[in-house]
């Protein structure tokens, strides 16, 4: 597939007010695919905002805060111990947590949850290039790898989702 | 449908589901750059229940009468939907009624939440949202007076009130319905309003959601859980990748297979109520549903995260309120139909 080479990323506003607002439901959804749970999702998603209000200073003199918040809470997201403390709080705090992939077409909770089973980077890659819309060029930003390995972990992380949901009939 | 146009549907699903969650408020943010202990702050304040009192005394006093409304379900020691039948995490479900007047949140102009007709409000999901001060009293049987005597220690809402065996399959699932619950005895002093079976001077003992449970587990069941080589408590440090991405990741821990892993669940019991406590208790008659059975049992529990109230040198506090405003208890336990 032709990678969109649209440049989200650039340099944003410099105030966090405005970053935190215009970034917020981005990082979000980045969480939703890759944590699944609704609230550990806003958890981590809020969580990576805080940081990056602490280190404003530095954080927002920096390029791409975008891709620094982003890469804090794709990392966040796949910390599989972070994730289930964040769902620990969750369950003392809200007394259920709704899975935000419930509110899903089945078929694409089905996707989102085979994401989640695939080894951490793969899924960060496939989150950030199918939820955040990203290039491979930003997507490499994000994760500061080099492009080549971004297009690798997209074609394992492809590869092996496909196979999982072509036995599941959902895709050809 | 080809992988490619299912991958970006689904990716789109996402993104629309995302668009649901509001911000949180500044207060979050204000409330946890003070003193930075780690994620234990962020996740205490982002998902602690906080009773915020904007308008004070006189915003209250002045609303409307008690409405037949009922707290949807309210958790102790979570948080209830404020909207009967309403989903609960959902940010446009009417929760937020920018018509209803009252104070606005001024520290976050451009994010203020909708007003809140008793000048109540309570956190969710590091979202204010606003409540209705007759909520409260609608929801309760009795309003009382105790004092702490004794608060037992948390247990896992099972059968037994032990931690669930681990799902040795990999699945995750099992810890989603599992709540600490905490009793705590307390003395009643007063009947401020409704009715109780108990009378003054009795001895009571109320369940409270939320504790803090731990547990030992086997580095297999760890493992499981995905938490191998790390001891689970809200005053671990984050790892140093996630701080700070520049940082190189932190290598996987080794495993010793005699190890053991410290999982721990909740912030303990004394954040609420420690003995000693003079508190009024909005409380309700509940059956609880126990995790993983068809079973219930009667409880006596607060109504709701809001239903713990503190006196101190200005009047009744709320448990979370901090020094965000003060509202008299005694008025709303009037509100209590007997």
């Amino acid at each position: 597939m032709e990678e969109a080479d649209h440049t989200p990323l650039v340099r944003g506003p410099t105030q966090f007010d405005e970053f935190y607002l215009a970034e917020y439901q981005a990082v979000v959804a980045l969480t939703v695919g890759l944590a699944g749970n609704r609230c550990a999702a806003e958890d981590i998603a809020q969580e990576a905002f805080l940081r990056a209000y602490r280190d404003w200073q530095k954080v927002g003199d920096l390029d791409s805060p975008q891709a620094w918040v982003r890469r804090v809470a794709i990392n966040l997201a796949t910390s599989r111990w972070r994730r289930l403390r964040a769902e620990a709080t969750a369950l003392l705090h809200v007394g259920r947590t709704p899975n935000a992939r419930e509110h899903l077409p089945p078929e694409d909770k089905i996707f989102w949850d085979e994401v989640e089973k695939l080894p951490k980077r793969q899924a960060q890659a496939l989150a950030l290039r199918y939820i955040g819309d990203l290039s491979v060029r930003e997507i490499a930003r994000v994760m500061e790898i080099a492009e080549g390995t971004v297009r690798a972990l997209l074609h394992q992380g492809r590869t092996r989702l496909k196979r999982q949901l072509v036995m599941k009939g959902l895709v050809d | 449908m080809d992988f490619e146009q299912k991958a970006e549907r689904a990716g789109a699903s996402v993104r629309t589901v995302a668009q649901r969650s509001r911000p949180p408020t500044f207060e979050s943010f204000q409330q946890i750059k003070k003193p930075w202990r780690g994620g234990a702050t962020l996740g205490l304040a982002a998902f602690m229940v906080t009773l915020i009192i904007l308008g004070g005394v006189a915003a209250w006093r002045s609303a409307v009468p008690p409405q037949e409304q009922v707290l949807a379900d309210p958790v102790p020691g979570g948080l209830a939907d404020p909207v009967p039948g309403g989903p609960v995490d959902s940010a446009s479900d009417g929760l937020a009624d920018p018509e209803l007047g009252g104070p606005v949140d001024s520290m976050w102009d451009g994010l203020a939440d909708p007003p809140s007709p008793g000048g109540l409000y309570i956190f969710y999901a590091g979202s204010l949202m606003p409540m209705d001060s007759t909520e409260l009293p609608a929801a309760s049987v009795a309003a009382i007076e105790v004092i702490v005597v004794d608060v037992h220690p948390s247990i896992p809402n099972t059968v037994d009130g032990e931690f669930p065996p681990i799902d040795m399959s990999g699945s995750f699932d099992q810890l989603r319905g599992l709540h600490p619950l905490t009793q705590v005895e307390v003395q009643i002093v007063d009947v401020l309003g409704g009715r109780l079976d108990s009378s003054v001077g009795d001895r009571v003992v109320i369940t409270i959601g939320g504790g803090l449970i731990t547990t030992t587990l086997t580095p297999q069941e760890a493992k499981v859980l995905g938490i191998e080589g790390a001891q689970i408590n809200d005053d671990a440090p984050p790892p140093p990748h996630d701080h700070d991405p520049d940082a190189e990741p932190t290598p996987e821990p080794e495993i010793d297979p005699n190890a053991s892993v410290l999982l721990s669940i909740g912030l303990p019991p004394s954040v609420r109520l420690t003995e000693g406590d003079t508190v009024v208790l909005f409380v309700v008659q509940r059956e609880r549903q126990i995790y993983n059975s068809t079973e219930a049992r009667s409880v006596l529990e607060i109504t709701h995260p809001v239903g713990v109230f503190r006196e101190d040198a200005q009047g009744w506090a709320s448990d979370f309120g901090e020094s965000n405003g003060y509202v008299d208890v005694r008025a709303l336990a009037a509100l209590i139909k007997p």
